[in-house]
């Protein structure tokens, strides 16, 4: 008898230790990777993004985890370079196997982030870079999430402002002459066209110029409807700050929004018009308390870049909750057919204009901030999302 | 084309021209010493620039004060990273000081990265001169300030090394440092005074750049790459040769930008094909040592 019981305790001793790594695996935490330029140029907007991410995983993490288990973030540095960048995603894919990539920030480093982890059919969120080149040549997999805008969604927000404006009938552009300003000049000359405005200007200058009165003056001689300035922060900055001291004044100056504030601008940014994926001021239902909460959270203002960050994790936490468990492939087919609640509104993934299959982010969700006197600013288009009327011409 | 958009796109590149000089007449002075090609002098502007800046937001000091203290806390500077550093290196390989201030550049930048974050800040300094008004003709006043304090540090500079006995000593160790040495002068001495010289003029620009551009840790990388051309063109060692060097590189970019169209894009490019052109026809640049003799 003590022989049958003794094997049957053994036997029972083994089930369950045969059980314990399935248990123990249900309650392991999700690891996400989260690759991000947090050394170097990109630094700026890598650390933003790592907030936002971080939030939205914090908050799911307090309210008892993603489906019963905690998101573990594994944080790299990228630092914004492509061989970096590959050594990073073979480390993730390979190493920690993660569960899924929230994360990339630089086109020219997620072009080799994403080569690398390619070979992982990982499900990738990707909340940052907007090169057509990613979408060409990444966009077509199913285990790919683009959230922000590619390149030529900028430039057709910009033309749809354009003729939101009445009397608005001839642009000037002013672009930095790499890949970014390039590209963006090109669409917004073929947009433009097709929306029956005239381009009177196309000049292009050189990143971190210090002298923009070349442009400035031959702004001056064609007095265009807008000048439409498609560069880095400092260089909206430069051409704000050297219109004013040089006493040149357009109808109005449009910059697409590349990480500057308003109180940058100081009394140059007044009546300047920024092309911007969000703001914290646009009329969005539940924003208000969103922000309220995330400002206390993070200690200061909440910036559009960190909203990209909480955005793209915040999709991927909602699908997979809505699936009910970690599957892979269900969590990618709910990720690209769900609505889901951000602070830019209801959204959800649908294709892009150049074969990408998840894109988050268009021309449809971007808006115009108009800077006011004493460091104000305010939505001003589209009409569903403003707070206030666009001051027009601005001089 | 009018005789007013020519005057206006001339003064304005003269300006220019003096944030330039300001930059090259300091870098100029320390490459023809001591020969050390300090690719970290962009980063000594950088840190001079965000000095000004700090100074003027945070604490109300006015940009003519933040100029001359980022001057003397840049020179101060330079002595700790020429004593701690350099002049160790300067014993060694050429091959071995270009890295090492290389790699001091690629340091500094990334610490300001780091402490400051890698936005541009702009320094919202009312204009500290009235602005020049002729005509059709507007020059900003922190523009003019720019020129003349770029014009000022070069008269500074000239007159140190032709009229002070350090400069005189500066230009015997630069003509031959072991006969220097043979006649007494403390050539380590004078090297690093050299070197805290180039510094003083960084940090001054620095405060010219915070007036007229923006401020961020990569600031420098753009400037000091002008400012090897510039340096080159005059002549290495040459602070005359820089001011005039600084002028032709700002009004070749500045006319291009203006006169040609999309000569924003390309006129940083014919500048530089200028600096070609001169260095095929004088090896030495326009007022190098061997061009004269």
């Amino acid at each position: 008898m003590w022989s049958h019981l003794t094997r049957l305790v053994g036997a029972a001793a083994m089930a369950a230790a045969m059980t314990l790594p399935v248990q123990a695996q249900d309650n392991a935490p999700i690891k996400i990777g989260v690759p991000l330029p947090l050394t170097g140029p990109l630094a700026g907007a890598g650390t933003q993004l790592q907030w936002g991410i971080e939030y939205a995983a914090k908050q799911a993490n307090d309210a008892g985890g993603v489906l019963g288990r905690k998101l573990e973030l594994i944080i790299e540095d990228t630092k914004g370079e492509p061989n970096t960048s590959a050594t990073v995603a073979a480390k993730l894919g390979g190493q920690d196997k993660v569960d899924a990539v929230v994360g990339g920030f630089g086109s020219t480093s997620d072009f080799a982030l994403l080569s690398a982890i390619q070979r992982y059919n990982t499900i990738f969120v990707h909340p940052g870079s907007s090169s057509v080149r990613l979408e060409e040549n990444f966009g077509k997999n199913p285990w790919y999430f683009h959230v922000y805008i590619w390149d030529y969604h900028r430039q057709k927000a910009a033309v749809n402002f354009f003729k939101s404006v009445p009397d608005l009938k001839t642009v000037a552009i002013a672009y930095e002459d790499k890949l970014y300003g390039t590209d963006g000049s090109n669409f917004t000359q073929k947009f433009a066209k097709e929306a029956g405005l005239e381009v009177v200007m196309n000049e292009p200058f050189r990143a971190g110029t210090p002298d923009f009165s070349p442009i400035l003056n031959r702004v001056k001689t064609l007095d265009p409807d807008v000048l439409f300035v498609i560069g880095y922060s400092g260089d909206n900055l430069q051409v704000a700050r050297q219109a004013l001291q040089l006493g040149i004044k357009p109808k109005l100056i449009v910059t697409q929004g590349a990480g500057e504030k308003r109180s940058d601008y100081g009394d140059a940014g007044d009546n300047v018009v920024v092309l911007d994926l969000w703001s914290s001021k646009q009329k969005t239902p539940g924003l208000a308390e969103w922000v309220e909460k995330a400002n206390i959270a993070r200690g200061g203002e909440v910036v559009s870049t960190a909203v990209q960050g909480y955005t793209a994790m915040k999709t991927l936490i909602d699908a997979a909750t809505a699936v009910g468990k970690w599957d892979r492939d269900a969590i990618i087919a709910k990720l690209s057919e769900m609505t889901f609640d951000t602070p830019y509104g209801p959204v959800k993934y649908g294709p892009s204009d150049l074969g990408g299959l998840h894109q988050l982010i268009t021309e449809k969700t971007m808006i115009a901030v108009q800077y006011q006197p004493n460091n104000e600013f305010n939505v001003v288009w589209p009409a569903d999302k403003a707070a206030a009327e666009l001051v027009y011409p601005a001089r | 084309m009018t005789l007013a958009s020519v005057a206006q796109a001339v003064l304005l590149s003269l300006t220019v021209a003096g944030l330039y000089a300001a930059i090259a007449a300091g870098l100029t002075l320390t490459v023809g010493v001591t020969r050390i090609i300090n690719f970290a002098h962009g980063e000594f502007v950088m840190l001079g620039a965000f000095l000004t800046y700090f100074l003027f937001n945070q604490h109300g000091v006015s940009p003519w004060i933040g100029m001359v203290v980022s001057g003397v806390v840049i020179g101060l500077f330079s002595a700790l990273v020429y004593r701690v550093f350099l002049a160790r290196v300067l014993k060694h390989d050429e091959h071995n000081q270009l890295l090492a201030t290389l790699g001091l550049s690629i340091l500094l930048v990334n610490i300001a990265i780091i402490l400051w974050s890698p936005d541009p800040r702009v320094m919202q300094a009312p204009q500290l001169l009235p602005a020049l008004q002729l005509g059709g003709v507007t020059v900003p006043g922190n523009n003019l300030v720019v020129a003349g304090v770029g014009g000022l540090l070069f008269l500074a500079l000239q007159y140190i090394m032709r009229h002070t006995r350090y400069g005189t000593q500066m230009r015997f160790a630069s003509d031959d440092a072991e006969l220097a040495m043979h006649c007494g002068i403390n050539v380590d001495r004078i090297f690093e005074l050299s070197f805290v010289i180039g510094g003083v003029a960084a940090g001054v620009a620095g405060g010219l750049v915070a007036l007229i551009l923006y401020v961020h840790p990569v600031v420098g990388l753009d400037l000091v790459i002008r400012a090897f051309a510039i340096i080159t063109l005059g002549g290495l060692g040459n602070i005359p040769g820089a001011l005039i060097g600084a002028a032709i590189l700002a009004l070749a970019e500045g006319l291009t930008s203006t006169f040609v169209p999309h000569g924003g894009s390309f006129g940083y490019g014919i500048a530089f094909l200028l600096l070609l052109l001169v260095l095929v026809i004088w090896p030495n640049g326009l007022f190098g040592k061997q061009a004269h003799s």
